[in-house]
């Protein structure tokens, strides 16, 4: 049995990482919050871009995803930043992350404190005593079937359906076998792979809401006159040599593996279920992530074919090409180079062992490219932009 | 023998060049650790898909395990499997056509 090493969370939850978080409530409060992390050694932040003018289902959406980072047990604790005005108000958010975790979690409100200058002082006092306090805990072992990985592709080109994403799917394989969680990502992904995915669901419900989610994505295209399906696959893609929709999809969906579909939920919302489980996440790769991120994923395995520089404060992101120029092209990029399934016909299990076997490490606190570079990236799934 | 041909899963009836090929050229691949060849009878491109085994018209097709649409016509093992010979199976255009088959 692998293990991996981090902290117990007084929730319960175990994380990998021991991050400080500070997080604003809204655009508003960002680039405070962003002068504050910048000045604490150890401290993560959130480039909030929304938070304010929301319909009530993007206020809801919005809820679950901060609220879900907060409780991310990678996180220790949270610095909450509010504007003083905003939609998703600091003590609204404050009683979302309550609800979800137990964890330690300040509240400050820039109009309060007195304007920003005020705000970063107080911030980056409170951050420093919580980085001191999250320095004091010591890292326990515990087994993989803690660990929920989520999968990601972007920037794809044919080795990404190919190869790297088969791979994925027998790391997936494995933390499943270990009893551990793989979320399948990328609504838009599943189109055309409906009834393959539906075929692989645990019982009826979530066979339902699977269908239903797909479904719905495909209906919020069309009641704005696009169709999802129509121009796809695209030429780029035929002339690359995938034939049919259920071709590119499969591809996608392969990240996987071929466990059975334990359960489906919204974007950001947590599982209940451990195993395959399912959430209904935008193609964008970093919203997708973020969406993980907020369902408590500890790690993301992100397949790439051309390449692409995406991390995220909250968790490590693992990159992986079977593209042997990007891996040499993008090195600094990329975490784990998988074209010898390609190119000297290197054994697609193999491969997956070998990933599982980074995800194991990175799990056990070995940084990834993006950590090492620092990168945060951010951006959250939002249904309605005029509002 | 250079393998220039990836099959995904055992079931499948298809294999994805990695290097395009000519004509009477082979395809060599591995299926459960041995090395397996297929001769091209047509000119392929790189990524693109042969059939390892004759596939008659109408029949499913299979590749990562699992139905990526059907056979148009017949297609001879060696055969460049394509936009030509297989059609998606999941195409409905209409909004009825897709909440039916949903």
């Amino acid at each position: 049995m692998r293990k991996v090493k981090g902290y117990r969370r007084p929730d319960g939850r175990f994380g990998i990482r021991n991050h400080v978080l500070i997080l604003p409530c809204s655009l508003c409060a960002s680039e405070t919050a962003r002068f504050a992390a910048q000045n604490v050694e150890g401290a993560v932040y959130v480039a909030n871009q929304g938070g304010c003018s929301l319909s009530r289902r993007d206020l809801k959406v919005t809820l679950e995803t901060l609220s879900g980072l907060a409780a991310n047990p990678n996180v220790y604790g949270t610095i909450l930043v509010g504007n003083g005005c905003e939609v998703v108000q600091a003590s609204l958010l404050a009683e979302e992350i309550r609800r979800k975790t137990c964890k330690p979690l300040e509240v400050l409100v820039i109009r309060e404190e007195g304007g920003s200058l005020h705000t970063v002082n107080h911030i980056v006092r409170s951050a420093e005593a919580m980085r001191k306090e999250a320095d004091r805990l010591t890292l326990e072992e515990a087994p993989v079937s803690e660990l929920i990985l989520g999968t990601e592709c972007g920037g794809s080109d044919p080795t990404s359906g190919l190869a790297a994403n088969p791979v994925v799917g027998c790391c997936s394989d494995l933390v499943v076998r270990e009893g551990g969680t793989v979320i399948l990502s990328e609504t838009p992904e599943m189109i055309g792979a409906e009834r393959i995915l539906a075929a692989r669901c645990e019982n009826e419900g979530v066979r339902r809401k699977l269908l239903d989610t797909i479904k719905n994505f495909e209906m919020d295209f069309l009641r704005v006159g696009e169709n999802p399906r129509s121009g796809n696959p695209t030429p780029g893609n035929i002339a690359g040599g995938i034939t049919t929709l259920e071709e590119k999809s499969l591809g996608c969906i392969h990240k996987a593996g071929r466990s059975m579909i334990r359960e489906v939920v919204g974007y950001g919302e947590l599982f209940t279920q451990k195993g395959l489980v399912v959430m209904d996440t935008p193609g964008q790769d970093v919203a997708s992530i973020v969406g993980m991120a907020a369902a408590g994923a500890h790690a993301v395995v992100f397949t790439t074919g051309h390449g692409t520089p995406t991390g995220s404060g909250i968790l490590p992101v693992i990159k992986l090409t079977a593209n042997e120029e990007t891996a040499v092209k993008m090195k600094d990029n990329m975490d784990f180079d998988c074209s010898a399934v390609l190119t000297s016909g290197k054994d697609l299990e193999e491969a997956g062992r070998e990933l599982f076997d980074l995800v194991c490490r990175v799990a056990c606190g070995e940084k990834t490219r993006a950590e090492e570079l620092g990168f945060q990236d951010v951006s959250m799934a939002r249904y309605c932009n005029f509002a | 023998m250079k393998i220039n041909g990836i099959l995904i899963h055992e079931s499948d009836h298809v294999v994805t060049l990695t290097l395009p090929v000519k004509a009477g050229e082979s395809v060599t691949y591995i299926r459960k650790g041995r090395l397996t060849q297929v001769e091209a009878i047509e000119d392929i491109p790189q990524y693109h898909k042969v059939a390892v085994q004759d596939i008659g018209k109408g029949r499913k097709i299979r590749k990562y395990g699992d139905e990526i649409g059907e056979a148009v016509s017949h297609i001879s093992a060696g055969g460049w499997v394509h936009v030509h010979n297989l059609q998606s199976s999941c195409m409905a255009d209409t909004r009825q056509e897709r909440e039916e088959t949903i």
